[in-house]
């Protein structure tokens, strides 16, 4: 693949310093249109490229890995978008999970929707049809910038770079950081965070302007905080969508055993309904989703909470949780020492029932919060509930791993970066945190930084807690740190973090079972999220919320909601279609 | 006759096409592309786009021709018609799919039939312009021009 062709590696060079040609590159071009595939093929040649040509995604796809497997690899492939078998996406996505190839898109639509769509899928480039041999004659500029990135990745064999060579050690080691750097870095924007407050005042702007008529740009406008744009906004807008509809989906009739249980528990609490809602809608209970939806629910039940009921339970270790609600909401402090009780309560359930082994499903016969009416309980909620000593339930079990505690400590600090929280939350969350790290370096996409750098941050925390929370939740938290206030009054169990709530909507789902699927999904679905995903922004996946909630909790009326067509929703569904990894139950 | 002289009319019958937005600056960059290591690149091309077309144009005009066409299917086709039409650099037809398309997505099955029997009929000019195109090239090169 490195062989620059004929003339050789240093032969016909044309005498740049790198000694690099790009004549005889290797070139494949794909396109149903025979007109097309003969034009740029020949424009091509003129460039003195060597070109193979294939009509359809499928041929082109076979024949780069049969080269691959004779180590005789394409330097670039060309592809159009549209094609009726495999269209030019799907086979990018295939070419950047498979193969380490530079692709560039052709299409005589040139819209930005389209030409964005290519860019977040991967593509080096994207050209509008006609192409002009001008525009073609400088794609091998595409190939040795990817050569550099990666250059020591087992090259150096089939190499013909021989300016490269001495460079190989260092670029061996950087190529990780370079990746991750290319990943995060191609669209350099300053990392938003949600905050409970910000989130809540999104949740207000869009109650007031209604949902269907909510859009980024007018809701930007009610918000009024400085230096958030348009696009954070229509990022964040897209999640809250996804949220809804994950807790609205649940909510209309996955009944199951587990929900029977959930249901039965939620009637007890409604502030862990509210917080299990939000889990079940993908936001995590630490998420802002949560978060404020469980404000709102606090707001009128921490009345009857005693604040500062906080001890410390042993082994729960102080822990920057994502999401704690910040000050400035009305009856913060009330909600905050009823979230941290919950949350403490969960967090000792949980590793109570982690460590009896409770079984999923079971309905702890007390809360120490009542459920609203309807609400339903993740089942992994329940099982932590069974686990835990009286007085302590409410905590779903395996969503908070003994190391999560802290969630209570963390709340009062208020300090915390939600970076750190989300990480901390994230670290309860093995597969999510593997999925992420996994697509994170394999898709170098012009992600929002954040979503990156959530990803990136949580994969090392979930490992290492091994906790069974959604990462998606967690990630989700490091966006989002305001609670939907639309939400209604989510149980106070959210402000933690580590909250189970936040797990996927596979635990709210009729599993009642182990939710290793459901952190499985909001994992995977987490991962695959954010490099696919450039207006979901984060590392929200799939299966990050997905909690049951009245339609009440809501606090948007109606089960219908009508959402906002944005512009990346084709984009969005498609992938939420593709995606298997979708919370159970969905 | 010198291959000059022809050379000359080919460059008129080029310029006038271009004029009546016949043909674009695409066509010309086509030509550009043929050389030693693709001697009958034009020729090649030219054959191919009158065979594609014809097909193409005979497909629409059946699909319209049915009680309920379906659009996505006609569309899809349209769409490639277009970026067939576009890379070839024949401009009139490349701007009558693009109406085509707005019919339709306006599945306006009357101003779809319509718009085919406008493409066949820009079609067809072209297509006889681009054979005295072909004739002139031929000469010259029969003449010894390259």
């Amino acid at each position: 693949m490195a062989d620059t062709g004929p003339t050789g590696s240093s032969g016909g060079s044309e005498g740049g310093t790198d000694g690099f040609s790009p004549q005889g590159l290797k070139v494949l071009v794909v396109d149903d249109d025979p007109m097309c595939l003969k034009v740029v093929s020949a424009m091509l040649q003129r460039c003195n490229y060597e070109v193979d040509t294939r009509s359809s995604g499928q041929d082109a796809l076979t024949l780069l890995r049969e080269r691959q497997e004779q180590h005789n690899q394409f330097d670039l492939v060309l592809s159009d978008v549209y094609m009726p078998d495999m269209d030019g996406f799907k086979l990018l996505e295939h070419i950047g999970l498979e193969l380490d190839l530079p692709v560039i898109m052709m299409s005589s639509n040139g819209d930005t929707n389209v030409v964005l769509r290519g860019v977040t899928h991967g593509a080096v480039d994207f050209l509008i049809k006609p192409v002009r041999v001008e525009e073609l004659r400088n794609v091998w500029q595409h190939v040795v910038r990817r050569r550099s990135l990666h250059h020591g990745r087992a090259a150096d064999e089939h190499s013909g770079l021989e300016d490269h060579h001495h460079h190989g050690v260092k670029r061996k080691e950087s190529e990780t950081i370079q990746v991750q750097h290319e990943t995060q870095g191609a669209n350099k924007k300053p990392r938003v965070v949600w905050s409970v407050e910000m989130h809540q005042q999104f949740v207000d702007a869009v109650n007031q302007l209604g949902v269907d008529k909510a859009v980024p740009k007018r809701i930007l406008d009610l918000m009024n905080v400085a230096g958030l744009t348009r696009e954070n906004v229509a990022s964040h807008l897209q999640k809250y969508r996804l949220y809804l509809k994950r807790a609205q989906g649940l909510q209309n009739g996955k009944g199951s055993k587990g929900h029977k249980a959930a249901a039965e528990a939620a009637m007890l609490d409604p502030q862990a309904a509210a917080a299990a809602a939000a889990v079940a809608a993908g936001a995590g209970p630490s998420s802002v989703f949560a978060q404020v939806a469980a404000a709102q629910q606090a707001g009128t039940a921490a009345a009857a909470l005693q604040p500062g009921a906080m001890a410390m339970q042993p082994g729960m270790s102080p822990a920057l949780q994502p999401g704690m609600p910040v000050m400035g909401m009305p009856n913060a402090a009330q909600m905050a020492a009823a979230w941290q009780q919950q949350t403490m309560a969960m967090q000792a359930a949980a590793a109570a029932a982690a460590a009896s082994g409770a079984l999923p499903g079971a309905v702890p016969a007390a809360l120490p919060f009542p459920m609203p009416a309807g609400a339903i309980m993740p089942p992994h909620m329940a099982v932590a509930m069974a686990g835990m000593p009286m007085g302590m339930m409410a905590a779903p079990a395996g969503m908070v791993p003994p190391g999560m505690d802290g969630s209570f400590a963390l709340y009062q600090q208020q300090q915390q970066q939600q970076m750190q929280a989300a990480a901390a939350a994230a670290a309860q969350q093995q597969q999510a945190a593997q999925a992420a790290q996994q697509q994170a370096q394999q898709q170098q996409q012009a992600q929002q930084p954040e979503a990156a750098a959530a990803a990136q941050q949580a994969a090392p925390q979930q490992q290492a807690s091994g906790g069974q929370q959604g990462s998606a939740g967690v990630l989700v938290k490091q966006e989002h740190g305001a609670l939907p206030t639309g939400f209604g009054q989510a149980p106070g169990l959210n402000p933690s973090n580590a909250s189970v709530l936040t797990s996927d909507s596979g635990l709210a789902s009729n599993s009642g079972g182990q939710q290793a699927p459901g952190s499985d999904t909001s994992g995977a679905a987490a991962a695959p999220a954010n490099p696919l995903e450039p207006v979901v922004g984060g590392a929200l996946g799939d299966g990050d919320v997905l909690m049951t909630l009245n339609s009440d909790c809501f606090g948007l009326g109606d089960a219908d909601l009508p959402m906002p067509r944005l512009e990346m929703d084709d984009f969005l569904d498609n992938f939420l279609s593709n995606d298997k990894a979708l919370g159970e139950g969905l | 006759m010198d291959a000059a002289a022809v050379q000359q009319m080919i460059q008129q019958l080029l310029a006038h096409s271009v004029q009546e937005g016949l043909l674009d600056d695409q066509f010309l960059q086509l030509i550009q592309l043929q050389d030693e290591s693709n001697p009958d690149f034009v020729a090649e091309v030219v054959e191919l786009y009158f065979e594609d077309s014809a097909s193409k144009l005979d497909t629409l005009q059946a699909r319209l021709a049915e009680p309920a066409p379906s659009y996505s299917q006609i569309d899809a086709l349209v769409h490639q018609f277009k970026g067939s039409s576009a890379s070839f650099g024949a401009h009139t037809m490349a701007g009558l799919c693009v109406q085509l398309r707005d019919a339709c997505h306006a599945h306006n099955q009357a101003a779809c039939q319509q718009l085919v029997g406008q493409l066949r009929e820009s079609f067809g000019v072209l297509k006889a312009r681009l054979e005295q195109f072909m004739q002139l090239e031929r000469q010259r090169k029969q003449l010894g021009g390259s």
